[in-house]
């Protein structure tokens, strides 16, 4: 990893764990949307169309489930961020392999999200002490206890993600059979039409 | 509701989601919203009112203006009641509206927000982006992501914002008063808005240069997967499938 990119990289992953928070927790103005993320990190690393494919792709997939409840379906945000860093950034990976990364890493936010949700029922008892007490409740304490390890987990999953991942995918590319690289390569072209189907789907299906 | 009012809760209820937990899901960001309400109608005497707030509250983020209005407008009428009886009988009351209308609002925004906008508004930036490709229009990725935010971000925060006038207003009777917003023809048009986008872009994709890339593997791919998600296999499933077919072609090739 050249010094550019070990200097840029941590605002890079700082930037898009600011953005993630739109995705839940602050606003949810969409901009954190794999089709509005994608194509704003891959102008930020010029390369806006490769941004705009994973973004796509990203959010078709993503339309298929509902956060509804307690259900907490795959990080779009995570997934196309860290795909295009992958792709467009210093690790310069095939986007077929950069794609199905993407889809990892954003699995890998869903499950490390579940904990800190589970985490944050010890709020609760700051703002009943507050109340019981007769005093304001800490709104700042408990959404910065809220807020900052959701961003810190976003920051140094992309961060790891890249940095780590990304050399250990490109060397795992290149030891790969042409035969396999050949047919993930393959996988990855046809998944354009998996996304139409999957937007087909959303919109055919009475949500 | 006043103006001031309003704008408080409105923009405190950009953070209701903000400390979301497995337990009580939206209870602390609905506290958090109504607190510039509570404090109106209750004063100093506003904890008592707030611990009722702290209950398991969770419903869909763009409707929670309906029922951030309703308990706004039903805490003011409480806090005009003399009789501590009927005071009693009006909080447990309120609690009740409060857990039917969230239920009720998930189930409507749901539908609407997430299944019928998000996926038209997703239509929408891929027909544009490629539009404006195919055009040569300058900014076209950039125009395609503002497209998509201003049609979203347009029915959503004036969903928001009006929910809180309307449930202010309508309080116990909002369940009738939503029943009179075309909810289900506005989806169906929605749907069917995205259907005829994505349709045309998958038609553009498939035949029109310099997209075209018709050949009959990739329509193969496509019902393949239309037929699959038929079945309701989730797209990384599919993904796994198109991988595995993908390496048994290129080993054979």
């Amino acid at each position: 990893m050249s010094l550019w990119w070990a200097t840029r990289l941590p605002l890079l992953s700082a930037g898009a764990a600011a953005l993630e928070l739109d995705n839940l927790c602050v606003g949810q103005w969409m901009v954190s949307r794999p089709i509005v993320a994608g194509p704003l990190f891959g102008t930020l690393l010029g390369a806006p169309w490769e941004g705009v494919a994973f973004g796509a792709l990203f959010e078709a997939l993503s339309c298929e489930s509902v956060p509804a409840g307690s259900h907490v379906p795959f990080n779009g945000c995570v997934a196309v961020v860290a795909a295009v860093l992958l792709s467009a950034g210093p690790g310069d990976l095939p986007a077929a392999a950069a794609f199905p990364a993407g889809l990892a890493a954003g699995k890998l936010h869903a499950l490390a999200e579940k904990v800190l949700r589970e985490r944050r029922a010890g709020l609760n008892a700051l703002a009943e002490e507050a109340l019981a007490a007769g005093v304001a409740v800490p709104w700042r304490r408990i959404f910065l206890r809220s807020l900052l390890p959701h961003a810190a987990l976003t920051a140094t999953l992309l961060f790891g993600a890249v940095a780590l991942g990304g050399p250990i995918l490109g060397g795992l590319w290149d030891a790969l059979p042409a035969a396999l690289t050949r047919g993930l390569q393959k996988a990855f072209d046809w998944s354009l039409w998996l996304g139409l189907a999957v937007l087909l789907d959303a919109l055919r299906r009475r949500a | 509701m006043s103006a001031g009012l309003r704008r408080r809760v409105f923009a405190r209820s950009l953070l209701l989601q903000g400390a979301w937990s497995f337990e009580r899901m939206q209870n602390l960001g609905f506290l958090f919203a109504l607190e510039p309400a509570l404090e109106r109608a209750h004063g100093p005497r506003r904890a008592e009112a707030a611990q009722r707030h702290l209950e398991y509250f969770n419903t869909q983020p763009y409707m929670s203006g309906f029922a951030l209005g309703a308990a706004a407008g039903m805490e003011e009428r409480l806090s005009r009641e003399t009789d501590p009886a009927r005071a009693a009988a009006a909080a447990e009351r309120l609690s009740a509206v409060k857990r039917s209308l969230a239920s009720g609002l998930a189930a409507l925004g749901d539908r609407f927000f997430w299944g019928s906008l998000r996926p038209a508004c997703a239509a929408a930036a891929v027909a544009a982006w490629g539009i404006l490709w195919t055009l040569d229009v300058p900014f076209p990725v950039l125009a395609g992501c503002l497209l998509y935010l201003a049609l979203f971000n347009a029915a959503a925060l004036w969903t928001r914002w009006e929910g809180l006038r309307i449930g202010f207003e309508e309080q116990e009777s909002l369940p009738k008063a939503l029943g009179r917003w075309p909810w289900q023809s506005g989806a169906a048009a929605l749907r069917t808005a995205g259907l005829v986008l994505v349709g045309s872009t998958a038609l553009a994709a498939l035949i029109v240069p310099p997209w075209g890339s018709f050949t009959p593997w990739n329509l193969a791919v496509l019902a393949a997967c239309l037929a699959l998600k038929a079945r309701g296999i989730c797209a990384a499933r599919i993904y796994a499938g198109l991988c595995a077919l993908g390496v048994i072609i290129g080993a054979l090739t």
